[in-house]
Protein backbone atom coordinates (compact mmCIF):
# COMPACT_ATOMS: atom_id res chain seq x y z
CA UNK A 1 0.00 0.00 0.00
CA UNK A 2 2.69 2.43 1.20
CA UNK A 3 4.89 1.85 -2.09
CA UNK A 4 1.51 2.27 -4.11
CA UNK A 5 1.01 5.94 -2.66
CA UNK A 6 4.70 6.69 -3.10
CA UNK A 7 4.24 5.87 -6.36
CA UNK A 8 0.83 8.37 -6.81
CA UNK A 9 2.61 10.86 -4.91
CA UNK A 10 6.18 10.36 -7.23
CA UNK A 11 4.13 10.76 -10.44
CA UNK A 12 1.35 13.72 -8.69
CA UNK A 13 3.59 16.19 -6.93
CA UNK A 14 1.86 18.72 -5.35
CA UNK A 15 3.87 21.46 -6.09
CA UNK A 16 3.43 20.68 -9.66
CA UNK A 17 -0.68 20.98 -8.54
CA UNK A 18 -0.18 24.49 -7.39
CA UNK A 19 1.84 25.52 -10.58
CA UNK A 20 -0.63 24.14 -12.77
CA UNK A 21 -3.82 25.96 -11.32
CA UNK A 22 -2.64 28.93 -12.31
CA UNK A 23 -3.13 27.49 -16.07
CA UNK A 24 -7.18 27.54 -15.12
CA UNK A 25 -9.43 29.34 -17.92
CA UNK A 26 -10.63 32.67 -16.71
CA UNK A 27 -14.02 33.05 -16.61
CA UNK A 28 -15.59 36.05 -19.08
CA UNK A 29 -17.72 38.99 -17.68
CA UNK A 30 -21.23 38.09 -17.89
CA UNK A 31 -24.34 39.88 -16.61
CA UNK A 32 -26.81 38.41 -14.59
CA UNK A 33 -30.30 38.26 -14.68
CA UNK A 34 -31.59 37.67 -11.30
CA UNK A 35 -34.44 34.72 -11.13
CA UNK A 36 -32.41 32.72 -13.98
CA UNK A 37 -29.97 29.82 -12.68
CA UNK A 38 -27.61 29.11 -15.20
CA UNK A 39 -25.99 26.09 -15.28
CA UNK A 40 -23.69 24.14 -17.85
CA UNK A 41 -23.77 20.03 -17.74
CA UNK A 42 -20.57 17.76 -18.74
CA UNK A 43 -20.38 15.03 -20.61
CA UNK A 44 -16.80 13.53 -20.75
CA UNK A 45 -15.39 11.21 -23.02
CA UNK A 46 -12.46 8.83 -20.86
CA UNK A 47 -9.46 9.95 -21.90
CA UNK A 48 -6.67 9.25 -19.21
CA UNK A 49 -4.05 11.94 -18.32
CA UNK A 50 -0.36 11.44 -17.33
CA UNK A 51 0.34 14.10 -15.03
CA UNK A 52 -1.42 16.90 -13.12
CA UNK A 53 -0.70 19.17 -15.68
CA UNK A 54 -2.55 16.88 -17.83
CA UNK A 55 -5.36 17.10 -15.82
CA UNK A 56 -6.16 20.55 -16.02
CA UNK A 57 -5.82 20.85 -19.88
CA UNK A 58 -8.51 18.63 -19.59
CA UNK A 59 -10.77 20.36 -17.30
CA UNK A 60 -9.57 23.65 -19.50
CA UNK A 61 -11.25 21.91 -22.63
CA UNK A 62 -14.66 22.40 -21.16
CA UNK A 63 -14.04 25.56 -19.34
CA UNK A 64 -13.73 27.40 -22.56
CA UNK A 65 -16.53 26.31 -23.35
CA UNK A 66 -18.93 27.70 -20.84
CA UNK A 67 -16.51 30.82 -20.71
CA UNK A 68 -19.14 33.57 -22.06
CA UNK A 69 -21.97 31.75 -20.61
CA UNK A 70 -21.17 32.97 -16.69
CA UNK A 71 -22.44 30.01 -14.96
CA UNK A 72 -24.10 29.64 -11.70
CA UNK A 73 -23.79 26.11 -11.05
CA UNK A 74 -21.31 23.32 -13.46
CA UNK A 75 -21.89 19.51 -12.79
CA UNK A 76 -19.13 17.45 -13.89
CA UNK A 77 -19.18 13.72 -13.79
CA UNK A 78 -18.91 10.80 -11.01
CA UNK A 79 -15.39 9.26 -10.55
CA UNK A 80 -13.38 12.07 -11.82
CA UNK A 81 -10.35 11.12 -10.53
CA UNK A 82 -10.19 7.87 -12.42
CA UNK A 83 -8.94 9.98 -14.93
CA UNK A 84 -5.78 9.56 -13.49
CA UNK A 85 -5.88 5.54 -13.68
CA UNK A 86 -2.93 6.08 -15.83
CA UNK A 87 -0.59 6.86 -13.36
CA UNK A 88 -2.02 4.66 -11.15
CA UNK A 89 -0.62 1.38 -10.24
CA UNK A 90 -3.31 -0.42 -10.66
CA UNK A 91 -1.11 -3.76 -11.35
CA UNK A 92 0.01 -3.63 -7.85
CA UNK A 93 -3.47 -3.48 -6.49
CA UNK A 94 -5.29 -5.55 -8.51
CA UNK A 95 -5.26 -9.48 -7.92
CA UNK A 96 -4.72 -8.72 -4.14
CA UNK A 97 -7.34 -9.92 -2.02
CA UNK A 98 -8.88 -6.71 -1.71
CA UNK A 99 -8.15 -4.95 -4.18
CA UNK A 100 -11.46 -2.54 -4.05
CA UNK A 101 -11.04 -1.63 -0.49
CA UNK A 102 -7.49 -0.83 -1.69
CA UNK A 103 -7.90 1.12 -4.62
CA UNK A 104 -10.07 3.10 -2.55
CA UNK A 105 -7.81 4.25 -0.20
CA UNK A 106 -4.30 4.60 -2.32
CA UNK A 107 -6.89 6.91 -4.42
CA UNK A 108 -7.44 10.10 -1.48
CA UNK A 109 -4.61 11.52 -3.30
CA UNK A 110 -5.72 11.60 -6.73
CA UNK A 111 -9.41 12.89 -5.18
CA UNK A 112 -7.81 15.39 -3.13
CA UNK A 113 -6.23 16.76 -6.51
CA UNK A 114 -9.61 16.51 -8.33
CA UNK A 115 -10.83 18.66 -4.81
CA UNK A 116 -8.41 21.13 -5.09
CA UNK A 117 -8.87 21.53 -8.80
CA UNK A 118 -12.01 21.93 -8.46
CA UNK A 119 -11.96 23.94 -5.75
CA UNK A 120 -10.10 26.42 -7.27
CA UNK A 121 -12.20 26.47 -10.54
CA UNK A 122 -15.30 27.36 -7.91
CA UNK A 123 -13.54 30.34 -6.34
CA UNK A 124 -12.22 31.78 -9.69
CA UNK A 125 -15.46 31.38 -11.44
CA UNK A 126 -17.19 32.64 -8.49
CA UNK A 127 -19.97 29.61 -9.00
CA UNK A 128 -21.11 26.18 -7.78
CA UNK A 129 -19.40 23.02 -8.94
CA UNK A 130 -20.47 19.57 -8.15
CA UNK A 131 -18.64 16.42 -9.22
CA UNK A 132 -17.37 12.95 -7.85
CA UNK A 133 -14.39 10.95 -6.82
CA UNK A 134 -13.90 7.22 -5.77
CA UNK A 135 -14.43 9.29 -2.09
CA UNK A 136 -17.57 10.25 -3.00
CA UNK A 137 -19.81 12.86 -4.64
CA UNK A 138 -18.24 16.81 -3.73
CA UNK A 139 -19.77 20.08 -4.01
CA UNK A 140 -17.71 23.33 -3.73
CA UNK A 141 -19.38 26.94 -3.78
CA UNK A 142 -16.89 29.89 -4.40
CA UNK A 143 -13.85 27.77 -2.82
CA UNK A 144 -15.50 26.13 0.08
CA UNK A 145 -16.34 22.74 1.16
CA UNK A 146 -20.35 22.42 0.95
CA UNK A 147 -22.70 19.76 2.17
CA UNK A 148 -24.76 17.89 -0.46
CA UNK A 149 -27.63 20.39 0.35
CA UNK A 150 -26.66 23.94 -0.70
CA UNK A 151 -28.39 26.93 -0.56
CA UNK A 152 -27.89 30.61 -1.67
CA UNK A 153 -29.92 33.63 -2.61
CA UNK A 154 -30.80 32.34 -5.79
CA UNK A 155 -31.88 28.62 -5.58
CA UNK A 156 -31.34 25.77 -3.32
CA UNK A 157 -30.10 22.42 -4.44
CA UNK A 158 -29.29 19.02 -3.74
CA UNK A 159 -26.91 16.89 -5.04
CA UNK A 160 -28.30 12.94 -4.63
CA UNK A 161 -26.94 9.72 -5.99
CA UNK A 162 -28.34 7.37 -9.00
CA UNK A 163 -30.01 5.17 -6.36
CA UNK A 164 -32.13 8.50 -4.39
CA UNK A 165 -33.12 9.59 -7.96
CA UNK A 166 -35.45 6.14 -7.95
CA UNK A 167 -36.99 7.42 -4.83
CA UNK A 168 -40.28 10.13 -4.93
CA UNK A 169 -40.74 10.02 -0.88
CA UNK A 170 -37.11 11.54 -0.19
CA UNK A 171 -36.99 13.59 -3.26
CA UNK A 172 -40.51 15.29 -2.19
CA UNK A 173 -38.96 15.28 0.96
CA UNK A 174 -36.24 17.95 -0.77
CA UNK A 175 -38.52 19.33 -2.82
CA UNK A 176 -41.26 20.31 0.31
CA UNK A 177 -37.75 21.66 2.12
CA UNK A 178 -37.62 24.28 -0.97
CA UNK A 179 -34.99 22.37 -3.05
CA UNK A 180 -35.36 23.52 -6.90
CA UNK A 181 -32.29 21.95 -8.66
CA UNK A 182 -30.98 18.28 -7.85
CA UNK A 183 -28.02 17.76 -9.50
CA UNK A 184 -26.40 13.72 -10.16
CA UNK A 185 -22.88 13.43 -11.09
CA UNK A 186 -23.17 10.47 -13.27
CA UNK A 187 -21.01 8.02 -14.84
CA UNK A 188 -21.55 5.55 -17.91
CA UNK A 189 -23.02 2.16 -18.38
CA UNK A 190 -21.95 -1.30 -20.27
CA UNK A 191 -25.94 -2.08 -20.85
CA UNK A 192 -26.85 1.33 -21.41
CA UNK A 193 -30.89 1.68 -22.05
CA UNK A 194 -33.03 5.08 -23.01
CA UNK A 195 -35.77 3.82 -20.88
CA UNK A 196 -33.78 3.31 -17.80
CA UNK A 197 -32.29 6.88 -18.27
CA UNK A 198 -35.59 8.40 -18.58
CA UNK A 199 -36.51 6.48 -15.59
CA UNK A 200 -34.02 8.05 -13.40
CA UNK A 201 -33.90 11.72 -13.55
CA UNK A 202 -36.63 12.74 -16.37
CA UNK A 203 -39.22 10.82 -14.77
CA UNK A 204 -38.60 11.66 -11.21
CA UNK A 205 -38.61 15.25 -12.53
CA UNK A 206 -41.60 14.73 -13.67
CA UNK A 207 -43.15 13.09 -11.12
CA UNK A 208 -41.96 15.49 -7.92
CA UNK A 209 -41.38 18.71 -10.00
CA UNK A 210 -37.63 19.86 -10.26
CA UNK A 211 -35.02 21.12 -12.43
CA UNK A 212 -32.56 17.74 -13.03
CA UNK A 213 -29.14 18.58 -13.80
CA UNK A 214 -27.21 14.78 -14.87
CA UNK A 215 -24.05 14.79 -16.00
CA UNK A 216 -22.08 11.91 -17.59
CA UNK A 217 -18.88 9.57 -18.37
CA UNK A 218 -18.70 7.72 -21.80
CA UNK A 219 -15.77 6.14 -23.62
CA UNK A 220 -13.83 3.18 -22.88
CA UNK A 221 -12.48 2.24 -19.51
CA UNK A 222 -11.20 -0.43 -17.82
CA UNK A 223 -11.83 -2.45 -21.18
CA UNK A 224 -15.43 -1.60 -21.08
CA UNK A 225 -17.03 0.81 -23.23
CA UNK A 226 -19.69 2.41 -21.47
CA UNK A 227 -22.55 5.19 -22.73
CA UNK A 228 -24.47 7.30 -21.49
CA UNK A 229 -26.06 11.00 -21.66
CA UNK A 230 -26.01 14.25 -19.87
CA UNK A 231 -29.32 15.76 -19.97
CA UNK A 232 -31.17 19.06 -17.67
CA UNK A 233 -34.77 18.08 -16.82
CA UNK A 234 -38.04 19.82 -16.18
CA UNK A 235 -41.59 18.84 -15.68
CA UNK A 236 -43.28 18.78 -19.11
CA UNK A 237 -45.24 22.25 -18.86
CA UNK A 238 -42.15 24.49 -18.08
CA UNK A 239 -40.42 22.91 -21.12
CA UNK A 240 -40.35 24.70 -24.49
CA UNK A 241 -41.01 21.38 -26.54
CA UNK A 242 -42.92 19.53 -24.12
CA UNK A 243 -40.51 16.87 -23.84
CA UNK A 244 -39.06 17.29 -20.18
CA UNK A 245 -35.59 18.41 -21.27
CA UNK A 246 -34.33 21.63 -21.20
CA UNK A 247 -31.40 20.11 -23.05
CA UNK A 248 -30.20 16.64 -23.95
CA UNK A 249 -27.20 15.34 -25.17
CA UNK A 250 -27.99 13.98 -28.67
CA UNK A 251 -25.56 11.16 -28.44
CA UNK A 252 -24.39 8.56 -25.48
CA UNK A 253 -20.62 9.52 -26.65
CA UNK A 254 -18.25 12.33 -26.88
CA UNK A 255 -17.22 15.67 -24.96
CA UNK A 256 -19.94 17.89 -24.44
CA UNK A 257 -21.09 20.83 -22.43
CA UNK A 258 -24.64 21.92 -22.31
CA UNK A 259 -25.81 24.88 -21.20
CA UNK A 260 -29.03 25.72 -19.75
CA UNK A 261 -31.03 29.08 -18.15
CA UNK A 262 -33.37 28.23 -15.04
CA UNK A 263 -36.15 30.10 -14.76
CA UNK A 264 -36.59 29.37 -11.09
CA UNK A 265 -40.17 31.86 -11.34
CA UNK A 266 -41.29 29.07 -13.55
CA UNK A 267 -40.54 25.82 -11.32
CA UNK A 268 -41.87 27.41 -8.27
CA UNK A 269 -45.19 27.94 -10.32
CA UNK A 270 -45.29 24.44 -11.06
CA UNK A 271 -44.52 22.97 -7.71
CA UNK A 272 -47.13 24.95 -6.22
CA UNK A 273 -49.91 23.93 -8.31
CA UNK A 274 -48.72 20.36 -7.89
CA UNK A 275 -49.24 20.52 -3.93
CA UNK A 276 -50.81 16.84 -3.11
CA UNK A 277 -54.62 17.24 -3.75
CA UNK A 278 -56.94 16.43 -0.51
CA UNK A 279 -59.14 13.52 -1.53
CA UNK A 280 -62.21 12.50 0.24
CA UNK A 281 -63.11 8.70 -0.03
CA UNK A 282 -66.31 8.06 -1.56
CA UNK A 283 -68.82 4.74 -2.54
CA UNK A 284 -71.51 4.46 -4.20
CA UNK B 1 -57.62 -11.35 -16.16
CA UNK B 2 -58.60 -10.06 -19.82
CA UNK B 3 -60.05 -6.66 -20.41
CA UNK B 4 -60.61 -4.28 -22.45
CA UNK B 5 -59.06 -0.87 -22.47
CA UNK B 6 -60.80 1.74 -24.85
CA UNK B 7 -64.44 2.08 -26.89
CA UNK B 8 -66.55 -1.18 -26.29
CA UNK B 9 -66.61 -2.40 -30.02
CA UNK B 10 -67.93 -5.45 -30.66
CA UNK B 11 -64.98 -8.00 -31.74
CA UNK B 12 -64.93 -11.55 -31.13
CA UNK B 13 -62.99 -11.22 -28.57
CA UNK B 14 -65.31 -8.71 -27.05
CA UNK B 15 -67.59 -11.28 -25.76
CA UNK B 16 -64.47 -13.02 -23.62
CA UNK B 17 -63.82 -10.02 -22.17
CA UNK B 18 -63.57 -9.79 -18.28
CA UNK B 19 -63.33 -6.26 -17.40
CA UNK B 20 -64.74 -3.25 -19.94
CA UNK B 21 -62.34 0.06 -18.77
CA UNK B 22 -63.92 2.68 -20.99
CA UNK B 23 -64.68 6.33 -21.02
CA UNK B 24 -68.01 6.67 -20.34
CA UNK B 25 -70.50 5.26 -22.52
CA UNK B 26 -73.40 2.82 -22.82
CA UNK B 27 -72.02 -0.44 -21.82
CA UNK B 28 -72.34 -2.82 -24.69
CA UNK B 29 -72.98 -6.31 -24.25
CA UNK B 30 -70.70 -9.35 -23.98
CA UNK B 31 -68.36 -8.15 -21.09
CA UNK B 32 -68.78 -9.58 -17.59
CA UNK B 33 -68.24 -6.23 -15.92
CA UNK B 34 -67.47 -2.93 -17.16
CA UNK B 35 -65.90 0.10 -15.32
CA UNK B 36 -67.29 3.21 -17.32
CA UNK B 37 -65.92 6.67 -16.26
CA UNK B 38 -64.70 10.13 -16.76
CA UNK B 39 -62.93 13.02 -14.78
CA UNK B 40 -66.14 13.82 -12.55
CA UNK B 41 -66.66 10.00 -11.94
CA UNK B 42 -66.85 6.55 -12.33
CA UNK B 43 -69.45 2.93 -12.50
CA UNK B 44 -68.68 -0.52 -11.99
CA UNK B 45 -71.55 -2.88 -13.25
CA UNK B 46 -71.14 -6.75 -13.46
CA UNK B 47 -73.32 -8.33 -15.52
CA UNK B 48 -74.16 -11.07 -13.68
CA UNK B 49 -75.39 -9.55 -10.50
CA UNK B 50 -77.58 -6.06 -9.90
CA UNK B 51 -75.03 -4.23 -8.03
CA UNK B 52 -73.97 -1.22 -9.45
CA UNK B 53 -70.92 0.94 -7.48
CA UNK B 54 -70.49 4.49 -7.95
CA UNK B 55 -67.93 7.03 -7.14
CA UNK B 56 -65.16 9.56 -8.00
CA UNK B 57 -61.83 11.54 -7.01
CA UNK B 58 -60.21 8.68 -5.17
CA UNK B 59 -62.04 5.32 -4.46
CA UNK B 60 -61.00 1.56 -4.56
CA UNK B 61 -63.25 -1.12 -5.61
CA UNK B 62 -63.22 -4.59 -4.82
CA UNK B 63 -63.97 -7.02 -8.08
CA UNK B 64 -63.48 -10.73 -8.80
CA UNK B 65 -60.03 -10.16 -9.69
CA UNK B 66 -59.10 -8.16 -7.24
CA UNK B 67 -58.81 -4.75 -5.23
CA UNK B 68 -58.57 -2.08 -8.15
CA UNK B 69 -58.04 1.81 -7.51
CA UNK B 70 -60.21 3.90 -9.71
CA UNK B 71 -58.88 7.75 -9.69
CA UNK B 72 -61.04 10.65 -11.15
CA UNK B 73 -59.21 14.29 -12.17
CA UNK B 74 -58.99 17.23 -13.79
CA UNK B 75 -55.24 17.61 -13.21
CA UNK B 76 -52.37 15.50 -14.40
CA UNK B 77 -52.58 12.96 -11.65
CA UNK B 78 -50.43 13.29 -8.34
CA UNK B 79 -47.84 10.30 -7.74
CA UNK B 80 -48.60 10.28 -4.38
CA UNK B 81 -52.38 8.63 -4.85
CA UNK B 82 -50.50 5.82 -6.93
CA UNK B 83 -48.40 5.81 -4.07
CA UNK B 84 -51.66 5.25 -1.71
CA UNK B 85 -53.17 2.86 -3.73
CA UNK B 86 -49.89 0.39 -3.84
CA UNK B 87 -50.09 0.67 0.08
CA UNK B 88 -53.88 -0.68 -0.37
CA UNK B 89 -52.43 -3.53 -2.19
CA UNK B 90 -54.75 -2.82 -5.09
CA UNK B 91 -53.55 -5.05 -8.54
CA UNK B 92 -54.30 -2.37 -11.08
CA UNK B 93 -55.14 1.81 -10.58
CA UNK B 94 -57.49 3.17 -13.48
CA UNK B 95 -57.11 6.75 -14.09
CA UNK B 96 -59.63 8.50 -15.80
CA UNK B 97 -58.65 12.40 -16.63
CA UNK B 98 -59.56 15.47 -18.37
CA UNK B 99 -56.33 17.50 -19.91
CA UNK B 100 -57.31 21.15 -20.49
CA UNK B 101 -53.76 20.69 -22.35
CA UNK B 102 -50.82 19.26 -24.43
CA UNK B 103 -48.52 19.37 -21.82
CA UNK B 104 -51.13 18.63 -18.74
CA UNK B 105 -51.52 15.37 -21.10
CA UNK B 106 -47.78 14.87 -21.54
CA UNK B 107 -47.72 15.28 -17.70
CA UNK B 108 -49.81 12.40 -16.39
CA UNK B 109 -48.61 10.12 -19.07
CA UNK B 110 -45.24 10.60 -17.86
CA UNK B 111 -46.51 10.38 -13.79
CA UNK B 112 -48.31 7.16 -14.76
CA UNK B 113 -45.31 5.61 -16.34
CA UNK B 114 -42.90 6.61 -13.69
CA UNK B 115 -45.18 5.61 -11.12
CA UNK B 116 -45.88 2.23 -12.66
CA UNK B 117 -41.96 1.26 -12.85
CA UNK B 118 -41.48 3.09 -9.07
CA UNK B 119 -44.45 1.28 -7.41
CA UNK B 120 -44.37 -1.76 -9.17
CA UNK B 121 -48.14 -1.54 -10.46
CA UNK B 122 -49.95 -1.25 -13.36
CA UNK B 123 -51.69 1.65 -14.57
CA UNK B 124 -54.67 2.08 -17.13
CA UNK B 125 -54.43 5.76 -17.74
CA UNK B 126 -57.55 6.99 -19.99
CA UNK B 127 -57.07 10.77 -21.47
CA UNK B 128 -60.00 12.61 -23.07
CA UNK B 129 -58.12 15.53 -24.52
CA UNK B 130 -60.10 17.95 -26.84
CA UNK B 131 -62.85 14.90 -27.37
CA UNK B 132 -60.20 12.63 -28.49
CA UNK B 133 -59.34 9.87 -26.02
CA UNK B 134 -55.78 8.92 -25.15
CA UNK B 135 -55.30 5.39 -23.58
CA UNK B 136 -51.78 4.62 -21.69
CA UNK B 137 -51.28 1.15 -19.90
CA UNK B 138 -48.16 0.79 -18.14
CA UNK B 139 -46.90 -2.62 -16.52
CA UNK B 140 -43.51 -2.68 -14.72
CA UNK B 141 -40.81 -4.42 -16.80
CA UNK B 142 -43.35 -5.35 -19.62
CA UNK B 143 -43.62 -3.73 -23.68
CA UNK B 144 -41.27 -3.22 -25.73
CA UNK B 145 -37.53 -3.47 -24.47
CA UNK B 146 -38.99 -3.92 -21.23
CA UNK B 147 -39.48 -0.34 -21.19
CA UNK B 148 -43.02 -0.86 -19.24
CA UNK B 149 -44.84 0.45 -21.60
CA UNK B 150 -47.54 -1.42 -23.01
CA UNK B 151 -50.13 0.75 -24.74
CA UNK B 152 -49.69 4.43 -25.96
CA UNK B 153 -52.51 4.93 -28.39
CA UNK B 154 -55.74 6.25 -28.69
CA UNK B 155 -57.01 2.99 -30.48
CA UNK B 156 -58.89 0.55 -28.43
CA UNK B 157 -56.75 -2.20 -27.13
CA UNK B 158 -57.61 -6.45 -25.64
CA UNK B 159 -54.94 -6.96 -23.00
CA UNK B 160 -54.11 -10.31 -20.86
CA UNK B 161 -52.76 -9.65 -17.90
CA UNK B 162 -52.17 -12.23 -14.90
CA UNK B 163 -50.84 -11.65 -11.43
CA UNK B 164 -48.76 -13.65 -9.60
CA UNK B 165 -48.54 -12.36 -6.03
CA UNK B 166 -45.31 -13.96 -3.84
CA UNK B 167 -43.18 -13.60 -0.97
CA UNK B 168 -40.98 -11.32 -2.99
CA UNK B 169 -43.78 -9.14 -4.08
CA UNK B 170 -46.31 -9.05 -7.16
CA UNK B 171 -45.26 -9.94 -10.43
CA UNK B 172 -47.01 -9.56 -13.92
CA UNK B 173 -47.32 -10.93 -17.32
CA UNK B 174 -48.95 -9.04 -19.89
CA UNK B 175 -49.93 -9.46 -23.46
CA UNK B 176 -51.87 -7.30 -25.83
CA UNK B 177 -53.61 -9.16 -28.22
CA UNK B 178 -55.72 -7.46 -30.10
CA UNK B 179 -56.55 -4.12 -31.22
CA UNK B 180 -59.32 -2.14 -32.85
Amino acid sequence: MSLTRFLISLFLPTFQLQKSLRNLVQPGVVKRVKGVVRAAIVQMEYSPVSNVNGFIELINRFLMKMTDFGPDIVVFPHLMDSFFFRVFPLFLLIGTRHHVKAIKETSRTTSEICERTMAEFSKIWNCTVVFGTTQGHKVYHVGNRQSHLLETKEYKMAVVSRKTLNNSIQLDHLVSSGVRIIATPGFGVVNYSDWDERYHMWAHSQMVGFYGLCSAVSGRFLGKDLKARACVTAPIPITNSFDGYIVKNSSTTGDTVLLAELDMNKIESFVQSRKFPTFHYSKG
Amino acid sequence: MRFLLGRQIVLKEFYYTDLAISWIEEPVAGASNYLIGNERGYMYVAANSDELHYGGDFDFLTTPFGKIAVICCTKPVHWQLIHNAKKAEVILTVVFQNASSVSDLLLSKAICWGSSREFNLPIALLVNRADTLQYQFSVPGQGKDHSGLVIDSTTTCMIDMDVSKTESGLFFSVRSFAEG
